[in-house]
């Protein structure tokens, strides 16, 4: 799947796909449960939370 | 480059350029001129009609590629991050003026010496004013174009 194929899906452009690929960007919850939702994985399968401490 | 960045670009450029529009009518040899009240408004008018065509443009050039045209999550974000740093800009100006023209009046006898123009000019006050409008905008493209690229 190209990242504007999967854009298209969420409902967000492919620039946002490779911002947040970067870490450039953080996505919001209802963006964060579509991805996981195509991926077909959990949410924690797909992202990552990591704290500085 | 997404189509919300060539539009950034094309507001700063063309804020920019209504700007260096403004400086040339309201400025003779780097210093504020009285202008008579009819081509101070005649000015403006120009001005407003120019921002109408600066702003129309890049309207019309998205609504040909309609894929384009919507703005998603992040494109409002950062759209958001842009209007506050246009809002800190407008409150900072707002106050350096505030100041600036208290100062002069409180110290009147050393008001030759400022260094900013007079405000009592009612000509320096709206150059000053729109100035402000066009640095916020300018630092609110400036911001977005950050974002974008960073």
């Amino acid at each position: 799947m190209t990242q504007a194929e999967l854009g298209d899906r969420v409902g967000v452009t492919r620039q946002t796909i490779i911002a947040i690929e970067a870490q450039k960007y953080a996505p919001s919850l209802e963006l964060a449960f579509k991805l996981a939702r195509v991926f077909g994985r959990p949410l924690d399968g797909v992202f990552q939370f990591h704290t500085h401490d | 480059m997404s189509q919300q960045e060539k539009t950034a670009w094309w507001t700063l450029g063309s804020g920019i350029a209504i700007w260096l529009f403004l400086l040339m009518r309201f400025t003779e040899d780097g210093r504020i001129v009285e202008l008579p009240a009819g081509y101070a408004l005649n000015t403006y008018i120009q001005m407003i009609v120019l921002w109408i065509i600066a702003s129309v443009v890049p309207a019309v050039i998205a609504a040909k590629d309609p894929q384009q045209t919507g703005k998603d999550e992040r494109d409002r974000a950062i759209d958001a991050l842009g209007d506050r740093w246009e809002g800190y800009v407008v409150v900072i100006a707002i106050n350096v003026l505030i100041v600036h023209v208290l100062a002069r009046a409180v110290f009147t006898d050393r008001a030759p010496s400022m260094p900013l123009p007079d405000f009592n000019s009612a000509t320096a006050l709206i150059f000053a004013l729109l100035t402000t409008l066009f640095l916020a905008d300018a630092v609110k493209q400036a911001v977005v174009l950050w974002q974008y690229r960073r």
